[in-house]
């Protein structure tokens, strides 16, 4: 989760210290120091780079890295070793230290992901100075952090990414036409991957994906599909279902209802596979829902998704 | 020998009167797997599918010699979970919870690596070895016994693929979902190293994601290492990028995190890439 940065506005010519302006330190050095989570190593990397001259990011020098066991914690020697290698001077060595211990504190007080001082300024007074600086904070961790989760910025989340998230559901937006419901993320990235395969010469791809789960109950489905057809993007419903924990038949349920609710005014494309698939399809066709398509394989209703859009472009249909 | 179980495998259920722990304990006990109790703090004592339950891991070993154990309790109580069953002498933990703080798998991963436990996952569908054992939530009616080995971050698109297999009578040796995390107990190429020694595996199927570099270093194994025959398929070509995709560790911060990066570097490793899941069957049987 991000919140946003904060920069406090410096003059270009802040960073030599220009006698003219009213800045009373000269800057020494400007640096970019943070602790973030090296998924690869399996452990925190505590890192620090050199910035050039007045220019900002991508103008990095030489990085300097250290591992930190956390099961094990940040012990002094590793700050040393890096404030050594970057031949921090002696006079500012001890605040350097202050700070990335604070620095490590904050990274995991907070649950961070990362966490960032760009630019942190060395002045002539052998002060640090923290002028600009990011968090990001890891979602899974959010139910013990009550104080950061209230601070979520929601206005910079989609509708429908808001409403999923309100009705414990996943829902991520894209900029194509299609509605997709799947369960599993693997299956959806799959299933958009297909649509786009199917659909890229014609501009065509997903709109969204609502993420449903094993456990969910018919109205929990309903409330997926609710959300993503309240996206006006979309032209075309997908919902392709696996069942292995996750029942058909349950999901059929939830399709007829929330079709009875909605009445969705785009073509429905169904793909339902695995357990109690053949009893779903007798729901769904009992029901006899206006304008649903059945698939047996996932490229198939892929392929489907894509003709309706092309279909109801092709005649404007107006939503 | 199948991988990762051995005869005597014996199996606890951490969480085992929870809704998923009891309704998986059933699932499991119906396939044959030797469940020999569950451990839920607490409730010691009681008795739940005909299986003693147990306060600590450390009573359900000692009572049972149970030497496995499934994890099916919530994200806030799993990472103590793991550590419970490590320090209790556990040889494998499956742990199937979603959810877990970056943080604390970190913390995990480093205590499970200085013992003598494996862990699989978090958040993984766990292991099925088809006609044997069933060790997690992956449904017995996708699989069929044979000689392909099968990997995967995801878990439903391990399914759809395996089903698809086993309905052209390509059964499979051993089915592993390694789970969806960035940060993990095992990864591909561990798993890949178990292949190639296992005589009953012939091919091996590999299903990667967006997000991470797991699938280039899984790459250089391939490309060093194995002398099997991979099929990969990598999924997320079309999901944006910055923006985590259901996964946690389904993310592309940097170009080697993309699926065509992926595709590339095992394609160049010697391994078939499949554009579809469907081309992954036509792969195997060329």
């Amino acid at each position: 989760m991000w919140f946003r940065q904060f920069r406090i506005p410096i003059p270009e010519d802040f960073a030599t210290g220009d006698p003219e302006h009213s800045y009373q330190f000269p800057v020494l050095h400007r640096l970019q120091v943070a602790i973030q989570t090296d998924r690869n190593a399996r452990c925190a990397v505590m890192w620090a780079a050199f910035l050039a001259g007045a220019e900002d990011a991508g103008t990095q020098r030489t990085s300097y890295r250290m591992s930190i066991n956390t099961l094990r914690g940040l012990h002094p020697y590793q700050i040393n070793t890096i404030a050594s290698e970057m031949d921090i001077l002696r006079d500012h060595r001890e605040a350097f230290v202050d700070l990335m211990r604070k620095l490590y504190r904050c990274y995991i007080d907070s649950d961070a992901e990362r966490v960032e001082i760009h630019p942190l300024l060395i002045t002539g007074h052998g002060q640090l100075l923290a002028a600009g600086g990011s968090l990001v904070i890891d979602e899974n961790a959010l139910y013990r952090q009550p104080e950061l989760a209230a601070r979520r910025d929601l206005t910079q989340e989609a509708t429908p990414e808001r409403l999923a998230r309100e009705a414990g559901l996943l829902c991520i937006t894209m900029p194509g036409q299609v509605g997709c419901l799947v369960n599993g993320a693997g299956l959806a990235m799959t299933t958009m991957d297909l649509i786009q395969h199917y659909g890229q010469e014609a501009g065509i791809g997903a709109a969204n994906f609502v993420e449903i789960d094993s456990s969910d109950s018919p109205e929990q489905i309903a409330a997926a599909l609710r959300i993503s057809l309240s996206d006006l993007q979309v032209r075309a419903m997908l919902v392709n279902i696996f069942g292995g924990i996750t029942r058909c038949d349950d999901v059929a349920a939830g399709i007829v209802l929330a079709c009875r609710e909605v009445a969705p005014t785009v073509p429905l494309i169904i793909r339902l596979q695995g357990t109690n698939a053949a009893e779903a399809r007798r729901i769904l066709e009992a029901a006899h829902l206006p304008d649903a398509t059945f698939a047996d394989t996932l490229g198939e209703a892929a392929r489907l998704a894509v003709l309706a859009v092309k279909r109801t472009n092709d005649y404007a249909h107006p939503r | 020998m199948p991988i990762l179980v051995r005869d005597g495998t014996r199996v606890l259920i951490q969480g085992i009167t929870g809704r998923q722990g009891s309704f998986h304990t059933r699932l499991m006990l119906d396939y044959g797997t030797d469940v020999a109790g569950g451990v839920s703090p607490g409730k010691g004592g009681d008795w739940i599918e005909g299986l003693p339950i147990f306060d600590t891991v450390f009573q359900a070993v000692n009572a049972t010699g149970a030497n496995t154990s499934l994890i099916l309790v919530p994200a806030a109580h799993a990472p103590d979970a793991i550590i419970e069953a490590v320090d209790a002498g556990i040889e494998l933990i499956v742990c199937i919870t979603e959810g877990i703080p970056v943080q604390d798998m970190l913390r995990v991963y480093q205590y499970v690596r200085a013992s003598g436990s494996r862990l699989i996952g978090p958040n993984c569908p766990g292991i099925l070895i088809p006609g044997h054992i069933k060790l997690g939530i992956i449904p017995a009616m996708i699989a069929r016994r044979g000689h392909i080995g099968v990997v995967s971050r995801s878990g439903t698109l391990m399914y759809e693929v395996c089903f698809a297999l086993s309905a052209r009578h390509l059964g499979q040796s051993t089915i592993v979902g390694i789970g969806g995390d960035p940060v993990k107990g095992t990864g591909f190429i561990e798993i890949l190293e178990m292949f190639e020694n296992d005589l009953e595996t012939e091919k091996v199927v590999l299903l990667g994601e967006i997000g991470g570099t797991e699938e280039l270093e899984a790459a250089e194994y391939i490309q060093h290492g194995m002398t099997r025959p991979v099929i990969a398929f990598i999924a997320g070509e079309s999901a944006p990028s910055g923006r985590r995709i259901g996964h946690a560790g389904a993310i592309v911060e940097q170009e080697q995190h993309t699926a065509r990066y992926k595709r590339a570097a095992l394609e160049t490793a010697g391994a078939a890439v499949a554009r579809t899941p469907a081309e992954i069957i036509d792969l195997i049987d060329s």
